[in-house]
C-alpha cells in the first residue's frame, strides 16, 4: 500500500512538473514512513528535478528537513548527470576523431530540447544511436580507452546486423550504450534506420554541438522505450513521451507516416494511453482522434505481449523477431545466432556448475 | 567569463558546476548563483562587482571582497577563463 501510494505521488509529482500544472499536492508534510517511500520512488524512477521543483514551487508541502533532503538528491542526480555529460563529450570527440557518425540518445538530448530545464531531467549512462557498420569500431574504440563490453556478442556480425545495443562500462564506472536501433526484438527490427536519422536536431553542452534525432523521431522513441522498456512503464519515459508529443498537425502528419511506415501504431496507443492514464495528461483533440482511427494489428499485439509483464519472454521476442525480419537469409542468420549463443550459455552454465561442484552427469 | 567547455546545472539553492579537470562537479552557493550568471559574457571584475552590488544593493568594494575568492577558486577549476 505504501508502495502504490509513493508511486501515485511520485507520478502526480511528475505530472506537475511536465504539465507546468499550479496544483497543489498535499496540505500537510509527509510523515517520516511516507517520506522515505517517496524518496526511494524517486530516486528509483530518477525524478530529482520533478521533485525540487514541486518542493521549490510550494506544489508539494514539505518539512524543512525534507526541504533539505529533496536539495541534497537533486544536487546528487546533476553531479551524475554532469559527469555523464562529461563522459559523452569524450566519446563524441572520440568518433569524430575517427569518423564514426552518431546521435545522443534520450539524456542529454532530452534534457536539453525537451525540458524547460535541463536540471528537470535525470540520467544515469549516456545512449549513442551508431550506424550498424560502425558498431564493432565504436566499440573497439571505447575498449582501447578502458571501457569493458558487459554482455558478449552472440556471433561476429551479430551487434552489425541485429543488437538492439551494446553496454561498454568506462573506467569511470560510466556505461556507454552503443544503439543500432531503439528496442529490443520485433519492433527494433522493423524501425526504418535510415528514416530514423533524418531530419536530426542540434544541442551545445561544453561549447560542443552535439546531433539528437529530430523532434518527430524523439517522440517515437519515448514511446518505444515507455511501452518496450523493461518492467512497467516509467515516469521519465511517459514523460518524455508528454514533452515531445506532437506540438501541430504538421508535426503529427510525419509521426503519422513513420508509424505506419515502422508499424508502431500499438506501440504509440499504448504510449499514449499510458501517459494519459498515467500522468493525467489530456492530449489535443486532433491527437486523441489519431489515436482513435490505429487499427488494429493482430500480429503485432502478439509481438507486444512478449515485452509487457514483470519479465520479459526473451524466447517469445526472439521468435518474433524472426516473423520481423524481411529476408529468408536475415532469418537463418538470425536463428543460427541465437541457437549457436544458445549452445554458448549452456556450456557457461555447466562450467559454473562443476566449479562449484554441482554438476553430475546426470544433470549436464 | 564562462569557460566554453565548463558543464552546469542550476539548482533551487545553486549551481552545480564541473570542469574538464575537476574530479567531480563543485556547488556555488549564495552571491556566486550570480557571479556565474553574469559571467556568462565577457566582464571585468569592476563590472561584475558593479552589477552584484546593484543586484543587491550593497557597495560594490564590498562585493568584490567577496567575490575575488570565488572567482579564483572557479579559475583554479578551469571554470572561468580570461578573454583579451
Amino acid at each position: 500500500v505504501r508502495a502504490t501510494r509513493a508511486w501515485e505521488l511520485a507520478s502526480a509529482i511528475a505530472s506537475t512538473s511536465v504539465l507546468d500544472r499550479a496544483e497543489v499536492l498535499n496540505e500537510a508534510p509527509l510523515s517520516e514512513d511516507a517520506w522515505r517511500h517517496l524518496v526511494t520512488m524517486i530516486s528509483t524512477e530518477r525524478l530529482a528535478g520533478a521533485l525540487a521543483d514541486a518542493v521549490h514551487s510550494a506544489r508539494l508541502v514539505v518539512t524543512e528537513d525534507q526541504a533539505h533532503e529533496t536539495q541534497d538528491l537533486h544536487r546528487r542526480a546533476m553531479a551524475t548527470v554532469l559527469v555523464r555529460d562529461r563522459a559523452l563529450l569524450d566519446v563524441a570527440g572520440e568518433l569524430r576523431a575517427h569518423g564514426i557518425s552518431f546521435v545522443v540518445l534520450k539524456g542529454a538530448a532530452a534534457a536539453h530540447l525537451d525540458y524547460p530545464a535541463p536540471a528537470l531531467r535525470s540520467y544515469g549512462d549516456v545512449d549513442l544511436l551508431i550506424p550498424g557498420d560502425r558498431m564493432d569500431g565504436a566499440r573497439t574504440l571505447l575498449e582501447q580507452r578502458g571501457g569493458a563490453r558487459l554482455y558478449p556478442q552472440r556471433q561476429d556480425d551479430f551487434d552489425r546486423r541485429f543488437t538492439k545495443s551494446v553496454t561498454v562500462r568506462m573506467p569511470d564506472r560510466v556505461e556507454i550504450d552503443l544503439h543500432r536501433t531503439l528496442a529490443a526484438g520485433p519492433f527494433g527490427l522493423t524501425i526504418d534506420l535510415e528514416e530514423l536519422g533524418r531530419a536530426p536536431e542540434a544541442f551545445v553542452i561544453g561549447g560542443v554541438e552535439l546531433p539528437a534525432l529530430g523532434r518527430t523521431r524523439r517522440f517515437l522513441h519515448a514511446c518505444y522505450h515507455a511501452t518496450l522498456g523493461r518492467g512497467r512503464s516509467g515516469l521519465v519515459p511517459l514523460c518524455d513521451v508528454v514533452a515531445t508529443a506532437p506540438a501541430d498537425e504538421r508535426e503529427l502528419h510525419t509521426v503519422d507516416a513513420l508509424v505506419r511506415h515502422w508499424g508502431a501504431q500499438v506501440v504509440v496507443a499504448h504510449a499514449l494511453d499510458d501517459a494519459a492514464a498515467t500522468l493525467g495528461w489530456e492530449s489535443p483533440v486532433w491527437l486523441v482522434r489519431w489515436r482513435s482511427e490505429f487499427f488494429s494489428d493482430r500480429r503485432r499485439e502478439r509481438w507486444l505481449t512478449a515485452y509487457r509483464g514483470p519479465t520479459r519472454h526473451a524466447r517469445r521476442l526472439a521468435f518474433y523477431s524472426l516473423e520481423a525480419l524481411p529476408s529468408v537469409r536475415e532469418r537463418v542468420a538470425y536463428g543460427g545466432a541465437l541457437a549457436r549463443s544458445s549452445v554458448a550459455a549452456r556450456h557457461a552454465a555447466q562450467r559454473v556448475r562443476r566449479s562449484a561442484g554441482l554438476s553430475s552427469p546426470a544433470a549436464e | 567569463m564562462r569557460a566554453p567547455d565548463a558543464l552546469w546545472r542550476e539548482l533551487a539553492d545553486g549551481v552545480l558546476l564541473l570542469s574538464p579537470t575537476l574530479e567531480q562537479p563543485i556547488a556555488v552557493l549564495g552571491p556566486g548563483v550570480d557571479a556565474w550568471d553574469v559571467l556568462a559574457e565577457p566582464v571585468d571584475i569592476t563590472d561584475l562587482s558593479a552589477e552584484l552590488a546593484r543586484r543587491y544593493g550593497i557597495a560594490p568594494d564590498e562585493v568584490r571582497r567577496d567575490i575575488e575568492p570565488v572567482l579564483a577558486e572557479l579559475a583554479r577549476a578551469s571554470l572561468i577563463v580570461a578573454v583579451p
